[in-house]
């Protein structure tokens, strides 16, 4: 049922983990958020990381998508085989260079521009590139149009994916809750990234709409090639999707594993889970 | 050991040291004269220096001045996060307030400076405050929650209005105005071959911008770390959202914060006016500019940053009016607000941006 | 009800009482040369203006939401909330417009005055339009876009008098100066936060000013420079006396030499611009480049978690608008012929500001409806030609608060039923 019972998929995952996290330290003043963290990631896995509030997550994940620079430590993507160093990149490579994409927490669309427009913006590299800067785009080459009209077919697609198609001409900000995460992801997926760090994508959606979200990620990892880091609160999401669980507390890891493992484990029972589970 | 010692002061100190042991007295700063004037003082002063402490305190006139209007742009950004341009103009109906209340008190045969000033000073404040209340009621609190550029460019509306609404209706003309105090405390007088005296002195008015400007900041300060208003402020500027889940009325401590701001330009204008004896409706103009360059140097936010940076902000204007070509010395902020947003974007007193995603 | 009423009473006598209150030193009192001058009824001309407009903005309202329960108003307004719609109207008027400039130097009873005039509105079409990039699509606030505008003008003019430069290698040259300033300019600030950029520009358009009037030996000061080429079409010259080596056009044509000729070419010239202007940006809205702007202006951090350069993106919009900038000072330096800093004050910056936030920011129909109507009103209505600035500042307000998409709202392009077309043309 797992991924991880494939065997050919234990094979690659040993060989070079995705994401490498190698005594991570992250400072806020006095305040330590992160604290000498090393974990790993798989491609092809979910990986989850749960921790009660103020554990460190979401520091994680800006450290991870460029938003914060490290204090202390290192942090690798293996991405065609050669291992990229997260931690020398400038903000806005993250996405081009090392393929990490995100969604945020409080949902952040570009609110004015249509559905479709949002996706694109996510194929915006390769359709700039097409365009030469904008020279092949504003003398409207062939080459132009073609490239426009493969991005176009792959916004098309990644919309239908998740079920926005209908919506594609409407302003992003009038979409519903639910709808507004879906389009998150699916701009997220467009930069065609080997990480993809969702940061509570369940966060105020309702059950019908949990459930689809579940189902859409747990089949993800392989259609795409990816990795998947995520943090979520909804433990029945968590335990149901995730390959790998690492939980969090007060900045350092206390309990790494498959979903089944970490909710036996005591650690974790007595920081967090105790009451919640 | 030693050289560990010496090694750790930084080399400016041990240059500045240098400069001051060996190099200053030789140098034609200082004239050596047997003691002629001054008693008990080794070194004379040369023209020069006295001219330099003559900018020196040209300049902290003018950075009092520039610290008054800047807490109010600071105040503003730090809560609402918008570079607030009427300000300026808030600072310029505040001085042309005070005209208009020195006009009426004179045609009503009152001249007592004594009684003159605190009334055009809280004239000026009162009328001006409410100014800065109606400007944030009918201008900025409807755009609350609008994108960040919409506040921003119905400031700027704001700005060319009240502009204009004071050029027409009390004309383009430069005011001038009889000064109120002519004395001066003279600190230093020196005789020149030829040549009238040249006295270095402190103007009654200039005493009185800085003992006004000293008394603004410490009751504000007071307001600030003492008041449950501060603190309300002081939340509000944290975390706006925040502040107003615990229950904090956000709505009338922005209020309060640009009736606070606008008095203190209020203050600043009349005071300015006092000094320098000349108005018209452009002066909040070049205000905002250095006055803002004045915040972004202090680090924008932070209040005792923008008093630092304002007298800084003078000193530099004053210096380069007196030493470099004096038609450029309104360039004197800009250029200091280029260099800051360089080399330190956060100014002196800022802490870096930590964006919450 | 006691509620509705009390906020009645405060909307139509609360506030207009307040304002006039606030208000009134200055409106009773002027100090005049020969001291105090005292205007007794003002105040309440200012308190019967305010309580009219309110009832009156009151009654409209009232109109308003009474025809909107009518059926046929309910209709038209779905018509407007569909993204797809981009009404027949707005075309038709379109392109009677375009019928009409194209058309009216032509139109006989047409003399010199009206040309003129169309020219100035051009001029600050293209104007605006460059702004738009700046603070409509890039959401940057430029307060100091007259600096490229003067940048260009003196950049033409000096590089014609020093090297004989044309009117027509002006254009690039002057766009390429006014470029390379915006970088210098934007380079520093716009890594920071974009509002920062509004303080600065404003400095930097005072400097630029300050440099022309004082920087007498180069720019000759608040005297200005003179004696700048006209354009020429091909070597023919619209002076009377051409230069060695042109033709005159009157002499060329073989009709009587009139001024007339050279203010129908320049309004040509401009027409021309300008509508090359406004077809590339129409297309470049839609291209990566455009959406990326207006992804910045909407959501900065998440431009940037998508691998979008921001600083450089805001500096190219920032350069593409300094551009239009300097295209625009060099045709008004090479159109007046003289050049003085006077042209160039923070009122223009304000001028133009004024048209893009009426326009509807980021709007390009909308840019050349304002420039029209804020160029055309003041010079039809004389009178009110001294309180012009005064109402830019005011509708500048209004119009962000009350009615933040402008003039008119530019439909976002529905590239899905554009592409529809092109895709299967594509794929077959």
């Amino acid at each position: 049922m797992s991924l991880v019972d494939c065997p050919a998929v234990q094979a690659v995952t040993a060989a070079a983990p995705l994401l490498r996290v190698e005594h991570l330290t992250m400072r806020f003043g006095g305040l330590v958020a992160v604290n000498d963290l090393s974990l790993s990631a798989a491609a092809g896995q979910i990986t989850a990381v749960i921790g009660p509030n103020g554990a460190g997550k979401t520091t994680l994940f800006n450290c991870l998508t460029g938003f914060y620079r490290p204090s202390a430590g290192q942090l690798w993507l293996q991405r065609d085989g050669q291992p990229i160093p997260l931690h020398r990149l400038h903000r806005h490579q993250f996405a081009a260079r090392a393929g990490i994409a995100r969604t945020f927490q409080n949902i952040r669309l570009f609110g004015q521009l249509s559905v479709l427009e949002n996706v694109l913006v996510g194929l915006h590299r390769p359709l700039m590139r097409a365009s030469l800067g904008c020279v092949a785009g504003m003398l409207r080459l062939k080459s132009f149009r073609r490239a426009y009209a493969d991005g176009l077919m792959t916004a098309v697609q990644l919309l239908e994916e998740v079920d926005l198609l209908a919506d594609a001409a409407r302003p992003a900000e009038e979409l519903s809750y639910g709808a507004q995460r879906r389009l998150e992801i699916a701009r997220a997926l467009a930069t065609n990234p080997r990480l993809l760090c969702l940061d509570e994508p369940a966060a105020g959606l309702n059950p019908s709409e949990g459930k689809a979200l579940a189902s859409y990620l747990r089949a993800l990892p392989t259609r795409r090639q990816l990795g998947i880091l995520l943090i979520e609160h909804d433990m029945g999401l968590v335990m149901g999707i995730s390959d790998q669980v690492i939980v969090l507390d007060h900045g350092q890891k206390i309990a790494e594993g498959t979903p089944a493992a970490v909710q036996q484990n005591p650690a974790v029972i007595k920081a967090y889970l105790g009451e919640a589970v | 050991m030693p050289t560990a010692v010496f090694a750790s002061i930084p080399n400016g100190f041990v240059l500045l040291g240098f400069w001051l042991v060996y190099l200053l007295p030789s140098s034609p700063l200082f004239q050596r004269v047997d003691g002629v004037h001054a008693v008990g003082c080794f070194w004379i002063m040369s023209l020069t220096l006295l001219y330099f402490c003559q900018q020196l305190l040209n300049g902290l006139t003018l950075g009092a001045v520039y610290a008054l209007v800047a807490i109010g742009y600071t105040m503003v950004y730090g809560i609402l996060g918008m570079i607030n341009f009427a300000h300026g103009d808030i600072y310029m109906i505040g001085a042309f307030l005070g005209v208009l209340t020195l006009g009426v008190l004179t045609a009503l045969g009152i001249t007592a400076p004594w009684l003159v000033l605190p009334v055009m000073l809280v004239m000026a404040c009162l009328i001006t405050a409410g100014y800065g209340s109606a400007i944030e009621r009918l201008a900025y609190r409807p755009l609350r929650g609008a994108p960040r550029l919409a506040p921003l460019i119905t400031a700027i509306g704001v700005s060319i209005f009240l502009q204009n609404a004071v050029q027409q209706l009390q004309g383009a003309r430069v005011q001038t105005l009889q000064p109120l105090f002519t004395s001066n405390l003279v600190l230093w007088q020196q005789p020149v071959a030829g040549q009238p005296d040249f006295t270095l002195a402190i103007g009654h008015s200039q005493l009185l911008i800085w003992g006004a400007t000293l008394f603004c900041l410490a009751c504000l300060s007071w307001l600030i770390n003492r008041s449950s208003v501060g603190r309300a402020q002081r939340a509000v500027a944290q975390d706006l959202k925040m502040a107003a889940i615990l229950g904090v009325p956000t709505d009338r401590v922005i209020g309060t914060t640009f009736v606070l701001g606008s008095a203190l330009a209020a203050v600043a204008g009349v005071l300015v006016m006092i000094h320098y004896g000349v108005v018209d409706f452009m002066i909040g103009f070049n205000a905002s500019l250095k006055a803002f360059a004045a915040a972004v140097l202090g680090g924008i936010g932070s209040l005792s940053g923008a008093v630092v940076g304002g007298l800084i902000i003078g000193l530099v204007e004053a210096l380069w009016a007196g030493y470099l070509p004096g038609e450029y010395k309104d360039m004197a902020a800009f250029s200091l607000l280029i260099l800051v947003l360089l080399v330190r974007p956060s100014g002196l007193f800022g802490r870096p941006e930590v964006s919450k995603v | 009800m006691a509620m509705a009423c009390k906020s009645w009473l405060l909307r139509v006598i609360g506030w207009p009482l307040l304002l006039t209150l606030l208000a009134s030193p200055f409106l009773l009192l002027q100090m005049g040369a020969n001291g105090l001058v005292y205007r007794w009824y003002a105040p309440l001309w200012l308190l019967a203006a305010l309580v009219g407009g309110q009832l009156l903005s009151i009654a409209l309202q009232r109109l308003h939401v009474a025809l909107s329960d009518t059926k046929l108003w309910r209709g038209n307004r779905l018509r407007r909330l569909s993204p797809m719609a981009k009404g027949w109207g707005q075309r038709l008027g379109g392109m009677a417009l375009i019928l009409l400039l194209l058309a009216l130097p032509f139109l006989p009873g047409v003399g010199r005055y009206p040309i003129d005039l169309a020219t100035s509105v051009l001029i600050y079409v293209l104007l605006g339009l460059g702004l738009t990039i700046v603070v409509g699509w890039a959401g940057l606030l430029d307060l100091g876009y007259v600096a490229f505008y003067a940048l260009g003008a003196y950049g033409y003019a000096l590089a014609n008098q020093l090297w004989g430069l044309s009117f027509w290698w002006g254009l690039p040259f002057s766009a390429l100066i006014a470029a390379v300033a915006a970088l210098l300019v934007g380079l520093p600030v716009l890594r920071l936060r974009g509002d920062y950029l509004a303080i600065v520009t404003l400095g930097f358009a005072e400097m630029v000013r300050l440099v022309l009037i004082n920087w007498q030996s180069v720019t000759g000061g608040p005297a200005g420079l003179g004696g700048i080429a006209r354009p020429s079409l091909f070597g023919i010259s619209f002076s009377n006396s051409p230069n060695a080596g042109q033709i005159a056009f009157h002499e060329w044509l073989g009709v009587e030499f009139s001024t007339l000729q050279r203010i129908v070419f320049l309004y040509l010239i401009i027409l021309l611009l300008v509508g090359m202007v406004y077809g590339a940006l129409r297309r470049l809205r839609r291209l990566p480049l455009g959406l990326a702007w207006e992804a910045v202006r909407e959501d900065e951090v998440a431009a940037v978690s998508l691998g979008l350069n921001v600083t450089r993106l805001r500096l190219a919009a920032y350069m593409v608008g300094a551009s239009l900038a300097g295209i625009a000072g060099c045709f008004f330096a090479a159109r007046q012929g003289f050049i003085s800093p006077e042209s160039f004050t923070f009122n223009e910056s304000v001028l133009v500001l004024a048209v893009v936030v009426l326009g509807g920011l980021g709007s390009q129909a909308g840019v050349v409806l304002a420039a029209m109507l804020l160029v055309l009103l003041p010079e039809l209505l004389r009178d009110l030609a001294d309180y012009r600035l005064l109402l830019f500042g005011a509708a500048i307000v209004w119009v962000m608060v009350k009615r933040p998409g402008g003039l008119i709202r530019q439909p976002r392009p529905d590239l899905l039923a554009a592409a529809q077309g092109r895709v299967g043309e594509e794929a077959s």
